[in-house]
């Protein structure tokens, strides 16, 4: 048998986990104390006994076998209770994972924020990449190449999906990849991918980008890890606990000891849960493609028209962002997250350069400038990520934007609230303009503000957000600035 | 001992175990269960050896080549002690009344959850709550979804009233126009439906088709009688409510 293969494929986290090695020894004890019973068996006997044991042995496993079908058949009757939903938490114990991981228990009282394992010393941090199941290798990929930006596009957009009857996909553009994954000191050992060594294929990939958080009090430079994705062929086979290994261990030799990140999945644990909700813009599409159901007793044309919107945005001042608008916008949404707990801290006007400033296809962001003063008052914006339909004889995409970040700059509540409405409003019009089916966001930042008057209306997906290595008390979607892609 | 008590407390370790698909077990031990479970109720490996690309459908059969000789009253008692010391809480001793099993293997484990609910989306879409899902099968609910069958069938049985509306004040050619069923609005047309009947908004059968975008529904109705000056609550035409291009198609001979 091959150790190599065994080891690394079955136990991906298997390192630092005291529970697992007790039950290896264990394991081992009882190895040996059979084939010291095997031995015995075999030693004593005489040809016939041989024969006699042959015999027994093989009755034995007859009766055994029909026991066990009798159990089987019953169990097809009375089928166990349905399995538990992704959006339920598992025990840690069933984390094989990440109950190995510096994160919290579902279960765990937080009393005091902080790190739950101290930063590890350099001279202890693994040098040499986790060992991969031998048909595989690791790779940097350079997105500035042509050819390995495909790759990665490929890989996502055929498997970015759960099963084979998803009805939609996420179609990552190369220029989306580009913005997500290169923001200004982005370091290209954090694009890690997997191939598989006999014909290159990649397979599988992670990735981390720097950033800058403050989450309650504390002020962290970490990393943003997204964009996990394991070959469809090539699930359940723990590469994600490598992966996940790996990039961890890339982060640590660069100094950095917490992550942030998001996912579908409940995982331990959670420190907020946000929804995603939709804003249909051309609600016959949506139905015809199934991203949304018409209700039988109502017409289409009602529908329609519910969602109809003026051609013409009505906040006086807006205007697309241009670059001389950077510093003033960085000002403004610094101010603005103030309010919340988990957020972005954006510390140069580089960054707010490359994630905010209008990139035609992949971000549009529009300012608000008071009329008298020039000050920019207000902004928002929104990024364009399309869903490909699978399968549909008439549609292929689904034009959907996402509402990135945004600022106002009311202090009162009722004018925050009025001034929202308009904006989004605003924004909406302008994602119509663009011929977008579907605006989407999630119940972060202000959103309950405007979600339910612009009729925008709850969806399927959910995100939790998650801190690698941080403890600190859960929020409410509305405490959470951070958007992630 | 005597062997029968020993396949007994196999038995009964299996069913506890698959009872209790939340035990955390580490692969190696869940391997070695593989190992001896097939020891015990098949024998000796019988089937090839899955190709290096499966590496998990390998592991599984090295771990059984690997105890293939152990006798099968070994593999029991090995199997039961493995079950007893993993620091789960099975004795040999002691039954577990629910007897309900899963299958052979480990595979089911990762029971992908069929329920809609169950999946993590990727792509969120839009949820519905539990809807009034009015099946009540009569023949607007058939114009709805089209079903043009059944359709004849009611108009043929003949004591239907095919301009009558129902409780949102719509007839069954405003449904079909507004779902695009050309099919039945043709049918109903040629049974004698009245194609400018308004609703209590007072649009007519086109205004839903030009709303909705059928271009094939609205050419049909305009062709066939529709009067597309007739003006709605709100004041508007049928065209009034699409683009000037739909109009065009739908006007062209
Ligand atoms: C997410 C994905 C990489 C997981 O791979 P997989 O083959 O299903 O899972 P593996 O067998 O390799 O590993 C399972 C472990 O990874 C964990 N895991 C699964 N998805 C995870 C995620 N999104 N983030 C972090 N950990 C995750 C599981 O909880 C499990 O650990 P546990 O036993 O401690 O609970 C894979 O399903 C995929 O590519 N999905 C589509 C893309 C996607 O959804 N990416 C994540 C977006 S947030």
């Amino acid at each position: 048998m091959d150790e190599q293969e065994h080891d690394h494929v079955f136990d991906g986290e298997g390192e630092g986990s005291t529970i697992d090695k007790m039950r290896a020894k264990q394991e081992k004890k009882n190895m040996k104390k059979a084939k010291k019973k095997a031995a015995k068996i075999s030693a004593g006997g005489s040809k016939a006994d041989l024969e006699d044991t042959a015999a027994k042995q093989k009755e034995l496993q007859e009766k055994v076998r029909m026991l066990v079908n009798q159990l089987a058949i019953r169990e097809a009757i009375q089928p166990p209770p349905s399995a538990s939903s992704s959006q339920k938490q598992k025990d840690m114990s069933s984390h094989k994972f990440w109950s190995t991981q510096p994160v919290p228990k579902h279960d765990e009282t937080i009393e005091e924020d902080g790190p739950i394992e101290p930063d590890t010393p350099y001279d202890q941090i693994r040098k040499e990449p986790y060992v991969l199941p031998k048909e595989f290798e690791w790779v940097t990929l350079e997105l500035n190449n042509e050819s390995e930006l495909n790759e990665l596009y490929t890989l996502l957009t055929n498997n970015y999906v759960e099963d084979d009857d998803a009805m939609f996909r996420f179609d990552y553009s190369g220029d989306f990849l580009k913005w997500a994954l290169q923001p200004p000191g982005y370091l290209k050992t954090w694009h890690v991918g997997v191939r598989v060594s006999a014909n290159k294929r990649l397979v599988a990939f992670v990735s981390g980008i720097p950033a800058d958080i403050r989450i309650y009090n504390s002020h962290q430079h970490l990393v943003e890890i997204n964009f996990l994705c394991v070959h469809k062929k090539l699930r359940s086979k723990r590469l994600a606990p490598v992966l996940i290994k790996e990039i961890t261990r890339r982060s640590h030799l660069q100094g950095i000891f917490q992550a942030v990140y998001t996912a579908g999945v409940v995982l331990p644990k959670p420190i907020s849960k946000a929804r995603y909700y939709h804003r249909s813009l051309n609600p016959k599409k949506l139905i015809d493609t199934n991203f949304s159901r018409l209700p039988p007793n109502t017409t289409l044309s009602r529908l329609i028209k519910k969602f109809k919107l003026p051609t013409e945005t009505s906040t006086p001042g807006l205007r697309s962002m241009v670059e001389k608008d950077v510093p003033e916008i960085r000002t403004l949404l610094n101010e603005y997250m103030s309010k919340f707990n988990f957020v972005p801290v954006f510390k140069t006007d580089d960054e707010i350069k490359h994630w905010i400033l209008t990139k035609d296809k992949v971000i549009w962001s529009f300012v608000v400038e008071d009329p008298e003063t020039k000050k920019l008052t207000d902004f928002f914006s929104f990024y364009y990520l399309p869903s490909s339909v699978i399968g549909h004889q008439v549609h292929k995409t689904i034009n959907a934007v996402y509402l990135f970040y945004y600022a106002v700059k009311e202090s009162d509540e009722k004018a925050i609230k009025g001034r929202l409405q308009g904006l989004m409003k605003d924004a909406l019009i302008l994602a119509k303009l663009k011929n977008v089916d579907v605006f989407n966001c999630l119940d972060l930042l202000e959103n309950k503000l405007f979600i339910d008057d612009l009729k925008f209306g709850p969806g399927d997906g959910f995100l939790n957000y998650y801190m690698y290595n941080w403890r600190c008390k859960g929020m409410g979607s509305d405490k959470v600035g951070v958007v992630m892609l | 001992m005597t062997d029968s008590s020993l396949e007994e407390q196999f038995i009964l370790a299996y069913t506890f175990l698959n009872n209790h698909p939340e035990i955390n077990l580490s692969n190696e031990i869940k391997l070695q269960l593989y190992g001896y479970y097939k020891v015990v109720t098949i024998g000796k490996v019988n089937t090839a050896k899955p190709p290096l690309w499966d590496f998990r459908g390998r592991a599984k059969w090295d771990a059984w080549k690997e105890v293939e000789n152990t006798p099968a009253e070994i593999a029991m008692q090995m199997y039961i002690e493995t079950v007893e010391k993993t620091n789960i809480d099975w004795k040999r001793d002691q039954s577990d009344d629910d007897s309900s099993i899963n299958t052979e293997d480990d595979d089911k484990e990762e029971n992908k959850t069929n329920a809609k609910e169950g999946r993590t989306t990727y792509v969120s879409t839009m949820s519905y709550g539990e809807e009034e899902d009015s099946e009540v099968d009569d023949i607007f609910s058939y114009t709805k979804k089209g079903d043009i069958t059944e359709i004849s069938k009611i108009l043929d049985s003949g004591n239907i009233d095919i301009n009558a509306k129902d409780d949102q004040g719509l007839t069954l050619l405003h449904w079909a126009s507004d779902r695009g069923h050309l099919t039945v609005i043709e049918l109903l047309i040629d049974r004698g439906a009245d194609v400018n009947i308004l609703s209590e908004e007072k649009e007519t059968p086109l205004h839903f088709s030009c709303i909705s975008e059928h271009l094939d529904c609205a050419r049909y109705l305009y062709h066939h009688g529709a009067n597309s000056s007739i003006k709605d609550d709100e004041d508007l035409t049928a065209f009034d409510h699409c683009s000037v291009q739909f109009k065009e198609e739908v006007i062209k001979e």
